[in-house]
């Protein structure tokens, strides 16, 4: 969805689809809601709008998550309303009282503070008291303790100074604005949260969910397919079980399991794996196994046990902001068990200013709104953030990982040798291959479609070899050869040889330059490829990498990730997907399968892997502008704190103070995240 | 000075109608998308449409 047309499109389809009930667009979030009458399946609405151009995909437990965020939305916001509103009116009567009102207006003023703050203790800051509760029994601290601890006090504590008569001693203004202050700024995340943390939840494997049966022709799930049973697989179709082919010849791209870049040649009797994608126009398969004892289930299966095993990553700032909270408490506690044996009044008065003035407005307001401006960046450079850890993650790692095909290089084609340049033979070649959509066919188009010009001829296609045909007296064929590191074809004319060319995958323009930055951050910088020695040994030169790893299983790319940990692993393939899953930070490139970027933290919208240094840059910049806000907010919390403890500290000056620390914070996280 | 005593509920009271106003509205989905409506402004309604031709 891009503009307002869209929107309109896609909103009228209960005007021409007597089906559909109802269909709401949300724009932000790229999310459509669609109610439609009782017979109608999913496909079918996914079909209508397929129909009208748009590529829709349905979010499956998303629906109620969905809800319970417009939900928890709608309630937040009468929160931040009923705090504003109660908030800016204290003020208003706090200003009078602390410029000397009458003793009359002073009580009327008090007593009207008093009862505007009841909405923000009963209502507005009943979330902090939940969150507070839950992290009191998991025995962790939160940044929502000392908040509820600061807002039940402060109302307790002025209360009762009201009801005794002490009227300079009422904090309802600073605790008010600080309630709203810090309710809006929750509110300012979960929208920055919902836009523009990515959400996936499709497990698209990209699998041909129906295949066709070779006798009956009638279409099976692939769930129904059993041992045994023959199946005709089309063009683009990918295997979803355990085969053997019964064709004669048929190419196969694998990449999807193995990341070996080039089609192989395939004959009958030979088994294949499935995730195979069929290149050829058609080929009969004899299944071995079922869906669920197929080697892409498993993996398929074991990704999603790591996604729900991940390991709860315990965050450098989330340490840092326990000892400041806990600090924070000991000071305020170890002042007032001091000072009671003076005066339990004034002990009890200061520790609360302190509680009041000191709470860590740097760590309930700074922080996440420096990850949040991180992501919102990240995403206007080009990288979808799916995680915010991210940041942290990304400092910590030490190894680097690197599929080959599809992220060093480009993960098609190239020629890269042609033994003869001649514009009529490669015509003749190009007009060989013209229907063909082989990685062969695709390379020699991309490269040489300035000099096409159309020959009448009737091609016929060798199986798994190549293509031959007539053209006037001579016949001529172009067929492959492909040994183990590179794909070559050769021209023959009338059965004697004229043309060489060869073909490669080349590595990214930008790969190598990229790696030699990347050095500077990681300690060592690996290939894992999936491919066999050759290619990767070459690929790995080019780059500048010492490390190989080559003819790696995705079984055994995990295992590789799970003992170099902290890890960045950057790939592309399915093959990948249990590796990135398992690194401490998974990066997807441009391209990348489905599958692939859900089991990622990043991914990457530009091409090449040039973003990762700018990922690295920002998460640089995050970390600066958490610990600023942490400087400045502990040398305000400790020059306010000491006042507050001396009790040079009345209200007033905590009115100002608070607010002003806040904002002070809010241009300083938007200035350092850049 | 007295004044005050019926100015200042009529203000909290002024407030409160606001505040109240907001509220129904947040809570029939007014606030729910911020981005989509402001698109839709640019397109005639299909029934204006037919009206006009």
């Amino acid at each position: 969805m891009r503009c307002s047309s869209c929107v309109k499109k896609l909103e009228d389809i209960p005007l021409f689809n007597s089906n559909i009930q109802n269909s709401k667009v949300y724009f932000g979030q790229s999310l459509m809601e669609i109610e439609a009458f009782g017979s109608t399946t999913e496909s079918d609405v996914l079909s209508v709008i397929e129909k009208l151009g748009f590529k829709a995909k349905i979010l499956e437990n998303k629906i109620q998550s969905f809800d319970l965020n417009k939900k928890s939305n709608r309630s937040l916001l009468s929160k931040i309303a009923v705090a504003g509103f109660c908030a800016a009116n204290i003020m208003l009567f706090s200003v009078p009282i602390y410029a000397g009102a009458d003793h009359v207006y002073k009580i009327v003023f008090s007593f009207l503070s008093f009862s505007l703050f009841l909405p923000i203790v009963f209502y507005s800051g009943v979330d902090f008291y939940k969150n507070a509760m839950s992290s009191i029994k998991r025995k962790s601290l939160s940044v929502d303790l000392p908040i509820s601890l600061a807002l039940i006090l402060g109302f307790v504590f002025s209360s009762w100074n009201l009801f005794a008569g002490h009227y300079d001693y009422l904090y309802f203004d600073s605790t008010a604005s600080f309630i709203f202050l810090i309710l809006g700024s929750r509110f300012l995340l979960q929208r920055l949260q919902q836009n523009f943390i990515a959400t996936y939840s499709s497990s698209d494997l990209n699998l041909s969910d129906k295949v066709q049966m070779q006798e009956s022709g009638l279409v099976k799930n692939k769930e129904d397919l059993r041992e045994g049973d023959i199946i005709v697989l089309f063009h683009n179709q990918t295997l979803p079980v355990e085969a053997v082919q019964q064709s004669d010849f048929c190419d196969w791209n694998t990449s999807l399991i193995t990341g070996e870049g080039t089609p192989k040649i395939l004959q009958k009797e030979m088994p294949i794996k499935s995730g195979s994608l069929l290149v050829s126009k058609k080929c009969v398969l004899k299944v071995t196994s079922t869906y669920h004892e197929s080697d892409i289930y498993k993996i398929h299966k074991k990704l999603e046990d790591l996604k729900n095993a991940k390991v709860q990553f315990v965050q450098f700032i989330d340490k840092f902001s326990n000892y400041f909270i806990a600090s924070v408490f000991v000071m305020a506690g170890s002042f007032f068990a001091y000072y009671s044996f003076q005066n339990v009044f004034e002990a009890f008065q200061r520790s609360l200013a302190l509680l009041i003035v000191a709470c860590p407005c740097a760590l309930a307001l700074g922080t996440p709104l420096a990850y949040m401006m991180g992501v919102y960046r990240a995403k206007q450079k080009g990288i979808l953030i799916f995680n915010k850890d991210i940041f942290d993650r990304v400092l910590l790692v030490r190894n680097i990982f690197f599929d080959k095909t599809g992220t060093l290089t480009y993960g098609f084609l190239h020629i890269k040798n042609i033994s003869l340049y001649k514009e009529d033979l490669v015509n003749i070649i190009l007009n060989l291959e013209k229907l063909s959509d082989h990685p062969v066919a695709l390379a020699l188009r991309r490269e040489y479609f300035s000099i096409y010009k159309d020959i009448e001829m009737s091609v016929q296609t060798i199986p798994g070899l190549g293509v031959s045909a007539n053209i006037g007296s001579d016949f001529y064929e172009f067929k492959r050869s492909a040994k183990a590191s590179e794909i070559s074809s050769t021209l023959y004319k009338n059965g004697a040889s004229v043309l060489d060319i060869s073909f490669e995958d080349a590595i990214r323009e930008d790969s190598a330059s990229v790696i030699l930055k990347m050095k500077k951050y990681f300690h060592n910088i690996f290939l894992l490829s999936g491919d066999n020695d050759v290619s990767s040994q070459k690929i790995a030169e080019q780059c500048g990498i010492k490390n190989i790893l080559s003819m790696q299983t995705p079984q055994m790319k995990l295992s590789v990730i799970e003992a170099k940990q902290p890890a960045l692993m950057v790939g592309d393939g399915l093959n990948d997907a249990l590796a990135l899953q398992a690194a401490s930070v998974g990066i997807t490139v441009q391209g990348s399968v489905q599958l692939c970027a859900d089991s990622s933290d990043a991914y990457l919208l530009k091409k090449g892997v040039g973003q990762i240094l700018v990922l690295i840059s920002l998460a640089h910049a995050v970390r600066k502008t958490i610990f600023l806000n942490f400087s400045i907010s502990l040398v305000y919390n400790l020059t306010a704190g000491t006042l507050a403890l001396l009790g040079y500290i009345n209200p007033l000056t905590a009115a100002i103070l608070m607010p002003l620390s806040s904002v002070f914070i809010l241009l300083n996280t938007l200035r350092g995240v850049r | 000075m007295n004044i005050l005593f019926i100015l200042v509920p009529l203000a909290l009271l002024l407030g409160i109608f606001f505040l109240a106003n907001f509220l129904w509205a947040n809570k029939n989905g007014q606030f729910d998308d911020l981005d989509t409506p402001a698109l839709k402004i640019l397109n005639e309604d299909e029934r204006d449409k037919k009206e006009s031709s």
